[in-house]
């Protein structure tokens, strides 16, 4: 039993028991003794409470972390539903293949990535992560082993991908790698003085490169509404060496009052936007602080101190995305309410096979916020209004406010997912939405 | 290439240092009490670069299989570099004391069986 199990943004608190799963067998073992609906918790990388079960107690799958089998010549991997992206890519890498769809962070389970179907800064060309999953095996309380693919148990696999857990305990996943020639990235940076040119660099960059991302200075305001830097990047080409950074740093405790806050992002963020390059500058480095700078700093999540934070992610379609995505900066800029963590991506119109499936051709913001009672009477119901009123949705892998209604607006499959819902499983996520 | 054995291949520790040893090539023979649990470890090991597995199954308190089961290990391995004894359980504390039993068959599984096992290891390493 592993205790005191929360979501990556330690909010709500509402901590929960692990019973350990090491073998595929223990699942539908460790089922039929739950007496109360139950959910898998993997890495603890989703942010808000689609990973935790509304009984607190869930099946804690770290330990199903075993490959079961490689083909080198095809880039095929399918391994337990416990190993995470960062164990992949530390075998693949040196075999020339590299994760098709990467999120922000290496540390998720091949679980959680599908069933949160998660993207990369590469989605206009590759799409979603549930894109890449050749097959993947389901235990259901109430059935056997049963493999999914697009052709195979097909309304179980799109409901399972994107589908938040809820369908029944992934015991493994079988992926499609992409081949690269070295473990380098090229990258281009350059600094932005406003939201148009951002929306101007993302076409250009989208068209040539492979990867596209944008940090943005949300305590902007005026004319400089929307400044930030973009970073584009593809993979390098077999002559480019990079090494891997050395040290890893910790927080080591939580601290009294969130390092991260107005103040300090106030005191960051002009200082961060100066720094960067007033004019494009090419630089090759390590796949890893290219695409996970913050997986060097372990338990980041303790900056924002006991109270925890919640990230707020949407999507706005492309038709209304000029107009909501500066509506939504501006409501951030006057609260002051802002972290130093803000990103704005274009997504594209790749679909996935995932019924819940988060990302629309669009552009994508995400922000943190230390959490308060304030965030939740105060900004988050007016950022919320924004984004329903420009047709986009929020993410539910971040979410840990989103109305029941705003949601069933957003993701009218809902009632598809719900019906193959295993009703031995529960999420406080689930549970608030379909109220 | 280090050729290892392992008694209790199945158990925590055991997967985990051959997961290392896996890296560097290593080719194994693993022995554990479940044939159907030693499927899923070896198909790991593979993946993650042994160089060949073989595997035999094992109750250890079964102690009269014991010389034949580490010289069938031993045999396939040719020369033998490593052997990692990490079969175990962990005794319920009440239970044994309430049943003196049970105590004994824990006693068994965790010290006897190891320093009989450790005893015939030691043996073949000697005359290899």
């Amino acid at each position: 039993m592993t205790n005191g199990l929360l979501g990556w943004g330690r909010y709500p608190r509402t901590p929960q028991a692990g019973r350990e799963i090491a073998w595929i067998d223990d699942i539908p073992r460790t089922l039929k003794k739950s007496n109360k609906p139950t959910l898998a918790y993997g890495n603890g990388r989703s942010y808000g409470d689609s990973c935790l079960a509304v009984s607190r107690e869930v099946l804690h799958m770290k330990t199903l972390d075993r490959m079961l089998g490689v083909d080198w010549t095809s880039g095929i991997i399918r391994a337990e539903a416990g190993v995470t992206l960062g164990e992949i890519l530390q075998l693949s890498v040196p075999k020339g293949w590299f994760l098709p769809v990467s999120p922000g962070t290496k540390f998720v389970t091949l679980g959680g990535a599908v069933a949160n179907d998660v993207h990369g800064k590469n989605h206009h060309r590759k799409g979603t992560f549930g894109r890449q999953v050749c097959s993947l095996a389901l235990q259901r309380s109430d059935a056997n082993l049963v493999t999914c693919s697009a052709t195979e148990n097909e309304d179980l696999f799109r409901a399972t991908i994107g589908g938040l857990g809820l369908t029944g305990i992934i015991a493994w996943v079988e992926l499609q790698l992409m081949p690269v020639k070295s473990a380098a990235v090229d990258t281009v940076t350059t600094r932005f003085n406003d939201l148009a040119s951002f929306f101007e660099l993302s076409s250009r960059f989208d068209a040539s490169h492979e990867y596209g991302v944008a940090w943005v200075d949300c305590l902007a305001r005026g004319k400089n509404l929307g400044r930030g830097i973009y970073i584009a990047a593809e993979h390098a080409g077999a002559h480019t060496a990079a090494s891997p950074p050395r040290h890893n740093l910790r927080v080591p405790f939580d601290p009294p009052l969130p390092i991260v806050n107005g103040l300090t992002t106030r005191l960051f963020n002009p200082l961060h936007w100066r720094m960067a390059p007033a004019r494009e500058r090419s630089r090759a480095m390590h796949y890893d602080p290219y695409f996970y700078p913050l997986d060097r700093i372990h338990d980041w999540n303790r900056l924002y101190g006991r109270r925890g934070f919640q990230q707020f992610q949407c999507v706005i379609p492309d038709a209304k995305a000029e107009t909501g995505i500066a509506a939504l900066l501006q409501a951030v800029a006057r609260s002051g309410r802002a972290s130093f963590l803000t990103v704005l991506k274009r997504c594209g119109d790749i679909p996935s096979p995932g019924l819940l499936s988060f990302p629309v051709r669009g552009i994508s913001l995400a922000i943190d916020f230390p959490q308060s009672a304030q965030l939740e009477t105060g900004l988050l119901p007016e950022l919320d209004r924004i984004v329903h009123e420009n047709d986009g949705r929020l993410y539910p892998a971040k979410d840990a406010h989103m109305t029941a209604k705003h949601f069933q607006a957003a993701y009218p499959a809902w009632r598809d997912v719900e019906r193959l819902r295993d009703p031995a499983l529960m999420s406080a996520f689930w549970k608030r939405v379909t109220a | 290439m280090k050729r290892i054995l392992i008694i209790g291949a199945t158990s925590a520790i055991a997967q985990h240092c051959a997961r290392l040893w896996a890296s560097e090539g290593a080719r194994f023979f693993l022995v554990a009490r479940t044939e159907g649990r030693l499927e899923p470890v070896t198909r790991d090991l593979v993946a993650r670069g042994a160089s060949a597995i073989s595997h035999a199954t094992l109750d250890v308190l079964d102690q009269t299989s014991h010389e034949a089961t580490i010289s069938r290990a031993l045999e396939s391995l040719g020369n033998c570099d490593v052997v990692l004894i990490a079969h175990g359980v962990l005794p319920d504390e009440r239970q044994c004391a309430e049943n003196p039993a049970e105590a004994i068959r824990q006693f068994n599984i965790n010290a006897t069986a190891t320093i009989s096992l450790a005893a015939h290891a030691a043996t073949h390493l000697r005359k290899q």
